[in-house]
């Protein structure tokens, strides 16, 4: 792998590796790959506080998140380098445990995050924070709930959609 | 050539955008008033039927016909775009032509 050592890296993380983690010669749970290792806390959320440790012994903190539906997401913030983002899909069951509520989604959710990434795939983990809010009720028993946030250098809503039955049928990020 | 989607999702525009993703208002496309009018009343009604849970089906096969009639008719106003219809009643999607009805 070479050029830009954290897209080197992303390129080589696999969503297998990130379900295999081991117990790593430093003492702490992680994978190591050919030319990075990722330790941290793989938590019940699926989300995972980690560090890439280079032969270059350059540091440098980033995230790892499960996507419950898509997969898993690595998104990296270094002080000096651009956002960025990665993804890769099959993730199992093990690592699903993003949200703490009982809800459960419907199919189309998976079907519209597929269709339009840009206004529906955000993080599982914002869900929680998003159903905490004071719903607006709707016809029919229906509740939405939105949440102010900012996503892809966009300020707008993160809203959720909540049938009667308690199912969400809807996942939308609304710029302003 | 850009390429949208007339798609009724609850709290988008009526309008996305298939390459760059989001939604586009009607405004920025320069349409009719008769459109953008159009689109509004007709989004209204399926934001309805997907708080009813999009169980009359009749009424859906309403809706989508009302939005594919939408899409031929900026399709007869725009130059050089493409034009999809997407039920987001039955998450299906058609390319809308002007030559065909639809595809």
């Amino acid at each position: 792998m070479g050029g830009d050592p954290i897209q080197g890296a992303i390129q080589g993380i696999s969503i297998g590796a990130l379900n295999h983690w081991e117990i790593q010669s430093n003492g702490q749970l992680g994978w190591e790959g050919p030319e990075v290792t990722i330790w941290g806390h793989k938590t019940i959320l699926g989300h995972t506080q980690a560090w890439w440790n280079r032969a270059s012994g350059a540091i440098t903190q980033v995230n790892v998140e499960f996507d419950v539906i898509l997969g898993a997401r690595l998104i990296y913030n270094a002080a000096n380098m651009a956002v960025s983002e990665s993804s890769a899909s099959n993730v199992t069951e093990e690592s699903t445990n993003l949200v703490n509520h009982n809800l459960k989604y419907d199919p189309r959710v998976r079907m519209r995050a597929l269709e339009d990434p840009v206004s529906y795939n955000f993080p599982y983990r914002f869900d929680d924070a998003i159903l905490e809010t004071t719903p607006i009720p709707k016809s029919n028993g229906y509740n939405l709930f939105q949440l102010e946030g900012n996503m892809n250098n966009k300020s707008g809503f993160f809203e959720i959609g909540v049938t009667r039955d308690g199912i969400i049928d809807h996942r939308f990020f609304k710029p302003f | 050539m850009k390429y949208i989607v007339i798609d009724a999702s609850l709290s988008g525009t009526g309008i996305r955008d298939k390459y760059e993703g989001g939604y586009i208002l009607a405004e920025k496309l320069s349409l009719s008033s008769e459109i953008t009018q159009r689109l509004c009343v007709w989004l209204v009604k399926y934001e309805n039927e997907h708080y009813n849970g999009f169980i009359n089906f009749r009424t859906i096969d309403e809706l989508d016909q009302e939005g594919k009639d939408i899409g031929l008719m900026i399709k007869k106003e725009l130059l050089y775009v493409k034009i999809e219809y997407f039920s987001a009643a039955r998450m299906t999607n058609e390319i809308i032509t002007d030559e065909s009805k639809y595809k």
